[in-house]
């Protein structure tokens, strides 16, 4: 199997891994903290990984050609560097899971409300499997094919924001104190959860000097479709009724009718399930890529086979909406300090290294 | 992963999904369906209950798609404890499955729209997001049942001629329209009180009445067609109608207009100490329809400018009795004021602090009329 993939792909990748259901809830989530302010939360919010990003790119700038796992066990010794990339895979098992509950949530509430959700654990994970199986080059392919799906979806809100739209609702500005904002940029940093895979998908980019860039475009994206997102959801609604409504940017399609559609939220939705189920697939990949590499597993598909039990228990696990959300947060801040810490703990040590190795030289 | 395994894989998920999505669990038949058009609250009567503590009466009106049925339209009453139980009871005397998400219009008995809180009748209507946020809602002057269950002439189903009244008045009468939207919206985001039109049986039609607001999730009493009218434009509900009018100079009445266009307001706060200072000002644009006198067209610029003064005047004057009367009588936002006076604050305002500067305001009121042109007869 090829393990390379272009640096447009790999932006792609980490849209893919960023940009799922997240965006659903966001606009709630956001004013619950700092009401008509929460647009602000959006561009707080992508500052952890910014910093995220820019680490992970450095260290895989200096050691080019190295796999994840490999540049674990390089720096961190045999032991320590595998259980480092045991807890990314245990991350990526979590998200995974995680993200596929919330998206048959939303499909439970709108499509299929009466099929079991381990049914629908099944058929969501089965796509997901497959893909995941087809290694990180056609990944990487639907990334990009399935992000241009994405993109027409915006125009679907756009008659909600002509027949509606107040900027009122977003005045006044900077009403809050710094306490309330660094919170609701953590809450926000939750939403941007899978751009921490870079530091798993960058060392398989061809150009490893654009890693960089691919990965601030890849953010720059996400961060722009938040943006529109909670703006569009905060001048229709305002902050009060955000706050409301569990899925407020599925909700704001039902404020108009539309003549021969009538009822656009149910074209977004068939449309949002490609989108939806990207991080799925590539955190699934991710763990399976990182255990395959940890134990010298040969076959991708037995990894993606054996996690497949393992995945599907977990996003079944939770018994309704309000333990998914609670784990989500628990995901969401697993997912901040691994991809802070653990690019920053590479780097430290990577320094350390290099160090000891110039002392050495001076030495002899 | 070797091809023929990724395939067989595919081919597994895919037979899977097929056979699994389907035919089983939300597999659903065509002709057990019922799809609800218009839904009605009231109190339950004593003949109308079921059980001692039944409390509501939940009306569906409904149409009949079987082409041998003697009547296209079938009403449909069920009481029950609270509006959610009428549901299931419902199943139990009506074998069609109800389709929620294509109710279209809500309305409320004059009764229960003034006793109960209107944010808790619609609970169920809310939680559900089957439901969509553009369905109309509209209080009866009687009970709800009753006009439900009126049948209309020409029309085979009531249902489609209430809302295309309600969803086409705000294109010909300046009167309100509101949807589950727009009342959550003032309701939680704005902290205003909102307006529904009041729709009545009159023989064998069902005509518009007038609006009310809604504050504290209750009804007040029923502003008359003009009121509504005035609510309208100092409310800043972008609407269409027409307006006839006497124009006057030197208090003599000179001539006999009608104005038809559109509305759209400007608001203005500002704030000395505690005070509010509230500048409303109404524009209104279109064209002259019709007028008794006629006139050379090199007249008509001097005389556009009397007609629209009138005009103004009119407006003016109606609107600044609504402003005496929300601060005096209602004492609530009626004018949706309170999402300006947020916004200009940075203080967090909740409902019973945007009533009492509603109250104590300066509210002033100033009217444009724009005469585009008086149409293709001089």
């Amino acid at each position: 199997m090829d393990y390379t993939i272009t640096s447009k792909q790999l932006t792609f990748i980490l849209v893919g891994c960023m940009l799922g259901t997240g965006i659903i809830t966001l606009p709630r989530v956001t004013t619950e903290v700092i009401d008509q302010d929460a647009w602000l939360a959006v561009l707080f919010g992508g500052i952890i990984p910014f910093v995220s990003l820019w680490l992970s790119s450095r260290i895989i700038g200096k050691y080019p050609g190295l796999s994840f796992i490999a540049l674990t066990e390089k720096l961190a010794g045999k032991i320590f560097g595998r259980l480092l990339a045991a807890v990314f895979a245990i991350y990526s098992i979590l998200a995974a899971a995680v993200i596929l509950r919330i998206f048959l949530e939303i499909i439970t509430m709108y499509l299929l409300p009466k099929t079991p959700m381990l049914v629908k654990v099944m058929l969501g994970l089965g796509v997901s499997a497959y893909m995941a199986s087809s290694g990180i080059k056609v990944l990487g392919r639907l990334n990009e094919f399935l992000f241009y799906v994405l993109l027409p979806l915006i125009f679907f809100v756009l008659p909600a924001l002509f027949a509606y739209a107040d900027i009122h609702y977003l005045m006044p500005v900077l009403n809050h104190s710094i306490n309330e904002y660094s919170k609701a940029a953590i809450t926000t940093g939750y939403a941007y959860s899978g751009f921490e895979t870079l530091i798993v998908f960058g060392p398989y980019v061809i150009k490893k000097k654009e890693t960089f860039k691919a990965s601030i475009i890849a953010l720059s994206i996400t961060a722009s479709l938040y943006l529109f997102a909670v703006i569009t959801t905060m001048v229709v609604f305002g902050a009060g009724l955000t706050q409301k409504i569990t899925w407020p940017v599925l909700r704001i399609q039902s404020v108009v009718d539309i003549p021969v559609f009538e009822r656009i939220e149910f074209l977004f939705i068939l449309a949002w399930i490609g989108s939806s189920i990207k991080p799925v697939c590539n955190q699934y990949f991710c763990a399976c890529l990182i255990i395959k590499d940890m134990f010298g597993i040969r076959s991708l598909g037995a990894v993606v086979a054996v996690l497949f039990p393992i995945i599907a228990f977990i996003a079944w696990y939770p018994k309704n909406i309000y333990s998914t959300f609670c784990f989500s947060d628990f995901v969401g801040t697993y997912s901040l300090i691994l991809g802070t810490a653990m690019p920053l703990f590479l780097l430290g040590l990577s320094l350390i290294r290099s160090k000891g190795r110039v002392k050495d030289e001076g030495n002899s | 992963m070797k091809v023929i395994h990724r395939r067989i894989l595919l081919l597994i998920t895919a037979a899977a999904s097929v056979l699994l999505l389907s035919g089983c669990w939300d597999q659903r038949t065509l002709d057990e369906l019922g799809f609800p058009f218009l839904l009605g609250y009231d109190y339950a009567r004593e003949e109308e209950k079921e059980y001692p503590d039944d409390k509501y009466l939940i009306s569906v009106g409904a149409p009949v798609l079987y082409e041998e049925a003697e009547s296209k339209y079938h009403v449909e009453r069920t009481p029950g404890k609270v509006p959610a139980q009428t549901r299931s009871r419902r199943d139990a005397h009506f074998g069609e499955q109800y389709i929620l998400g294509q109710e279209q219009v809500a309305i409320f008995g004059n009764e229960i729209a003034e006793r109960e809180n209107l944010n808790v009748l619609m609970d169920s209507l809310s939680r559900n997001d089957k439901i969509k946020d553009s369905l109309y809602m509209a209080v009866a002057e009687g009970r709800a049942v009753d006009l439900i269950s009126t049948r209309v002439k020409h029309y085979p189903n009531t249902g489609i001629y209430i809302r295309m009244l309600l969803k086409n008045i705000r294109k010909s009468n300046f009167l309100p329209v509101c949807t589950l939207f727009t009342f959550r919206r003032d309701v939680f985001s704005n902290n205003t009180a909102p307006m529904l039109p009041c729709i009545v049986q009159k023989g064998e039609d069902i005509v518009l009445a007038g609006s009310c607001f809604v504050s504290d999730g209750r009804k007040t009493e029923n502003i008359g067609w003009m009121e509504s009218q005035t609510a309208v434009f100092l409310r800043g509900i972008k609407a269409k109608g027409e307006i006839s009018y006497d124009v006057i100079e030197d208090e003599k009445v000179i001539d006999r207009q009608t104005f038809s266009g559109g509305n759209r307001r400007k608001v203005k706060i500002k704030r000395e100490g505690d005070k509010y200072i509230v500048n409303i000002q109404i524009i209104l644009s279109g064209v002259i329809v019709e007028k008794t006198k006629t006139q050379p067209l090199r007249e008509l610029p001097e005389t556009l400018k009397l007609t629209q003064k009138s005009l103004e005047d009119l407006i003016k004057k109606r609107s600044q009795e609504l402003v005496k009367k929300v601060q005096e009588e209602y004492g609530f936002d009626a004018l949706n004021i309170a999402k300006e006076i947020k916004a200009h604050s940075r203080e967090k305002f909740e409902k019973e602090d945007i009533d009492s500067i509603i109250r104590d305001a300066e509210i002033n009121v100033d009217v444009k009329v724009n005469i585009e042109n008086t149409g293709g007869w001089v």
